[in-house]
């Protein structure tokens, strides 16, 4: 860089410097002249102060100091100079704002006065209760009252007037106010209903007595003079109105309210409500006491009879079998009953219910009920909609049924709350659902039963018929109806029975008979009838109703039946007679032979060779075979159905006989196990009975040693008896043929095939059964049951 | 725009660029001025900014960077006239948080006229800061200078970014930690 160029750039600089001091110099300058200019206003603001804490000391010297007041400071001409924001409050103006002059605000009338004040004023310096009207800024009239006193310079001239105004529009107001609420509580006590007392503790009688008092308790405001209330107490309530008193003396409570019995002058009894107010001094101690009472004896019994019909209502519900839940207008339970709590598994008293919340109960209980969601909506809809819904159905998941009411309640137009009650319905519903079904059943079978219904009334006119009914009459339903069933369908001849019936029903007779009747057709029928009256609900008789069957055609049968007795039974009696004369004809020819053949043999028992002699016995035996023959049929035939069964039979008896009366080889030993009853029958038929089996046992008996047991057991209604030989057995496909007649199973001389069957015939006129168990070479045992 | 700055930033260029750069940026700007700076005046930002953009031009370094260099330049400056400031701080994040509210109130009181930024403080805490800048001389790396000194003063690490919230640097947040 060349010298020149640095020189430049140097003095440049310097310049700039130069420049900057100068700068520099007058800010400096600038600022001093501030300070000196500052420094010259401090001290003039301080002279003044010091001035101004002259002034201060001396207003401070006064009596207002810190002021709440509207305090004012004026010249001794009435212009303010000074005052505080209360004055400005006071005044409405303000002066720093504009210059003011408190003379001129004065209310018209108020001037001399003023002045006398001001002079005082001047003379002794202060100037106590000066009252005055001022109009202020905004025109209103205020009444003040002033103290004032002067102000001294520190010559002790006086300078000025300072003062403290106070603003009594108000407790003017308030003065006056009191003078009317006193004139107005005289008023409201002289013309009160309720008995009003002043009394004080050590003072006989009472202070003030008011005429409502006067007038409950009888007595004149004089002779109050000397009564206190407690003296007129119903002895029975003194005990607890002292205990009150003496609890408002030692001032732990200052009022006391009591329901309590006065005596009257003419010795009545009211009740009164009486409300003792202690008035109490600073110190705490009584200064006066102030009683009401109130003649509540006639809402005294008012209130014992809701008393009493409230716990009347409330044991009611209580006990009430249907569950009540009384929500206010909130759903704050208001009343509620053990059913209710029953009904819901709530394991709480129901008074420790009252006052829960029910905003969540629906939800809370929704698990009780099948469908839950439908509960709960249901409920919502219910609360929403605000109408009485009665007879809602629920079902529940134990299968109970509840039927709910709701019932919102309205005092005046406006909703209170609502009433849920829940009943639960399951044995009516069940019992309904099982009627209707009932009802069904029984619809179903009078409609398809093949037995003809028809309902008359108690005048004989056709009321109801069922299908069946029309169809074995031939009448349709519309024909049928309203028409006098007798006259319709009844034979002339009949017509007068018919009545006889209907008067019977309608004495409550029922009974069955048959009727002959005349269908649509002109068909004759006859029908069995079963009829009985028909009673209303009030069990009065109605008429009557007949199920009626047609039997004629078992009516033809029957006379059928008749008919073929009738002949079987002359048939018999002829079969009989036949029998008789045939086995008697045989039997004399059977004699007359066999003499002959005895006489022959006598006569030729020389002359006839001994192979001849053994033809004519073995002729003779045949003969006597056939005549035993033809005496068995004659018995078997005259058994007849005509037997006594009614005499007492020992069977032991008719054993020993048998045992004596056929012959019984020495070889065969007959047993009697168990000692035989004795039973109701013919001795006759029963001795053939057990002599048919026990002959044939001891016939066929082929063992060395043969054993014949005779035993029996017995049920309810039978006997049964056994007999068991060791003989030759039968086969088990002759077991049936045994017992039809002319079947003999052997080649026995005195087998005539008939035997067992007069067993079974006299078995069956016992009303038993006969059976047999065998073995083929082993025995046979024979069973048979007679009736008890 | 008070005059230290002035006189103090022609000192650091005179002192690290000599002379002849001190007299070229002058002579280049037009001011009011002159350039005859006293510390106890007032002078207009504009004058600054002319002086920074040709600073900027004869060393080839960009503006930003002159006035983070001047910013910490200047922070010792601050450490010389008013040493007990830090006295005051337990930390510099406590420093720096009261800036608005303390120490430029009393600044005030000292220069009634003067034109400072304000730092709006976002979230405090013991070891984070987040305030917002500004200004309308955006000059928030002169700031950044002056907050990584403060750092440097009491010995501790710092990262220091910052987001421009207009364009122009008027406003920006700087996030301290």
């Amino acid at each position: 860089m060349d010298l020149t160029e640095r020189n430049e750039i140097l003095e440049r600089a310097l310049k700039r410097e130069k420049a900057a001091r100068k700068e520099a110099e007058k800010i400096l300058e600038a600022k001093s002249s501030e300070l000196y200019s500052i420094s010259n206003a401090l001290t003039q603001s301080n002279n003044q102060l010091k001035e101004l804490l002259n002034e201060k000391s001396s207003e401070l010297e006064g009596v207002f100091v810190n002021i709440i007041d509207a305090y004012i400071v004026m010249d001794l001409t009435g212009n303010v100079i000074k005052m505080n924001d209360a004055a400005i409050n006071l005044i409405g103006y303000n002066m720093t704002l504009e210059a003011i002059n408190l003379f001129e605000l004065l209310k018209k009338g108020y001037k001399d006065y003023t002045v006398r004040a001001f002079k005082e004023l001047l003379e002794l310096g202060s100037y106590s209760n000066y009252q005055a009207v001022i109009i202020t800024k905004d025109l209103k009239e205020k009444i003040v009252q002033i103290n004032a006193c002067l102000i001294y310079n520190s010559e002790g001239k006086p300078i000025a007037a300072q003062g403290i105004a106070r603003d009594i529009t108000e407790e003017t107001a308030n003065k006056e106010m009191v003078i009317a609420q006193q004139k107005q509580l005289k008023l409201i006590m002289d013309n009160s209903s309720i008995g009003i007392s002043l009394s004080t503790q050590h003072q006989l009688g009472l202070l003030i007595a008011n005429n409502a008092l006067c007038n409950i308790l009888e007595y004149s405001q004089e002779e109050f003079n000397n009564l206190r209330l407690q003296d007129l107490t119903h002895p029975e309530d003194r005990t607890e109105s002292k205990k009150f008193l003496k609890k408002l003396y030692a001032g732990e409570i200052d009022t006391f309210s009591l329901e309590k019995r006065y005596i009257t002058k003419t010795n009545n009894i009211i009740w009164a409500k009486t409300i003792v107010t202690a008035i109490r001094d600073e110190k705490g101690n009584i200064e006066y006491q102030v009683a009401t009472i109130q003649d509540i004896t006639k809402e005294k019994v008012a209130k014992e009879k809701l008393k009493e019909s409230e716990n009347r209502l409330s044991t009611l519900i209580s006990n009430l079998q249907i569950g009540v839940l009384l929500e206010n207008e909130n759903r704050k339970i208001t009343l509620t009953n053990k059913q209710f709590c029953k009904m819901f598994s709530i394991n709480v008293s129901p008074n420790d219910l009252i006052g829960s919340d029910c905003s969540n109960a629906a939800e809370d209980s929704k698990h009780f009920f099948k469908n839950p969601k439908a509960f709960v909506k249901r409920i919502k809809e219910l609360l929403e909609k605000k109408e009485i819904v009665i007879g809602d159905e629920l079902e529940l998941v134990n299968g109970k049924i509840y039927e709910r009411n709701y019932i919102p309640i309205y005092n005046n137009g406006d909703y209170k709350g609502h009433l849920w009650s829940y009943e639960d319905v399951t044995i009516q519903k069940n019992y309904k659902e099982s009627l209707k079904a009932q009802k069904e059943k029984y619809s179903n079978i009078i409609a398809n039963m093949k037995l003809g219904l028809m309902e008359i009334d108690t005048e004989g006119s056709i009321r109801f018929v069922n299908q069946n009914f029309c169809e074995i009459s031939g009448f349709s339903e519309e024909e049928l109806l309203n028409q006098k069933a007798k006259s319709l369908m009844l034979l002339p001849e009949d017509q007068e029975r018919a009545q006889d019936i209907i008067n019977k029903r309608n004495k409550g007779i029922s009974d069955s008979y048959e009727i002959t009747v005349r269908t649509k057709t002109n068909e004759i029928r006859h029908w069995l009838l079963s009829g009985a009256p028909n009673y209303d609900v009030h069990g009065k008789v109605i008429g009557s109703i007949g199920i009626h069957l047609d039997i004629t055609d078992q009516k033809k049968l029957e006379l059928q039946k008749e008919e073929l007795l009738k002949s079987l039974e002359q048939q018999n009696d002829q079969l009989n007679e036949y029998a008789h004369i045939v086995s008697h004809d045989l039997k004399s020819p059977l004699r007359n032979i066999s003499a002959l053949l005895t006489w022959t043999k006598e006569d030729f028992k020389e002359k006839l060779g001994k192979e001849s002699m053994e033809n004519l016995d073995l002729m003779q035996d045949r003969i006597e075979k056939m005549d035993y023959l033809i005496e068995n049929i004659l018995k078997y035939s005259s058994i007849s159905n005509n037997i006594e069964l009614s005499h007492d039979v020992d069977l032991n008896n008719i054993i020993d006989h048998i045992i004596d009366s056929i012959h019984i080889p020495k070889h065969i030993e007959i047993k009697i196990i168990s000692k035989l009853p004795t039973i109701k029958g013919d001795s006759t038929r029963l001795q053939q009975l057990f002599q048919n089996i026990l002959s044939n046992a001891v016939n066929y008996i082929d063992k060395e040693k043969g054993l014949i047991e005779i035993d029996h057991l017995e049920n309810e209604s039978h006997y049964v008896f056994s007999i068991k030989d060791n003989g030759i057995g039968i086969a088990e496909e002759d077991h049936k043929k045994i017992f039809t007649i002319f079947k003999s199973l052997g080649n026995h001389d005195k087998s005539t095939g008939i035997g067992l069957s007069i067993v079974k015939k006299i078995i069956d006129l016992h009303k038993g059964d006969i059976w047999l168990e065998s073995t083929l070479g082993n025995g046979t045992t024979f069973y048979f049951s007679l009736k008890k | 725009m008070k005059g230290i700055v002035f006189t103090e930033f022609l000192e650091m260029v005179e002192t690290s660029f000599g002379l002849e750069t001190v007299d070229f940026i002058i002579t280049k700007s037009k001011l009011k001025s002159q350039g005859a700076y006293t510390a106890v005046g007032v002078y207009d930002f504009f004058e600054m900014q002319q002086l920074i953009i040709h600073l900027s031009e004869k060393t080839n370094i960009s503006k930003e960077d002159l006035i983070y260099t001047y910013g910490c330049y200047f922070f010792n400056t601050l450490v010389r006239i008013h040493p007990d400031i830090f006295k005051h701080y337990s930390s510099p994040f406590a420093m720096l948080a009261s800036v608005e509210d303390h120490i430029h109130v009393q600044v005030k009181k000292l220069y009634p006229g003067a034109d400072l930024p304000t730092f709006e403080v976002i979230e405090f805490k013991d070891d984070y800061l987040e305030m917002i800048y500004h200004s309308n001389n955006a000059m928030y790396m002169f700031a950044k200078a002056l907050m990584d000194k403060t750092f440097e003063y009491y010995d501790q690490d710092s990262n220091i970014t910052y987001i421009k919230l207009k364009k122009d640097g008027t406003k920006v947040k700087f996030l301290i930690s």
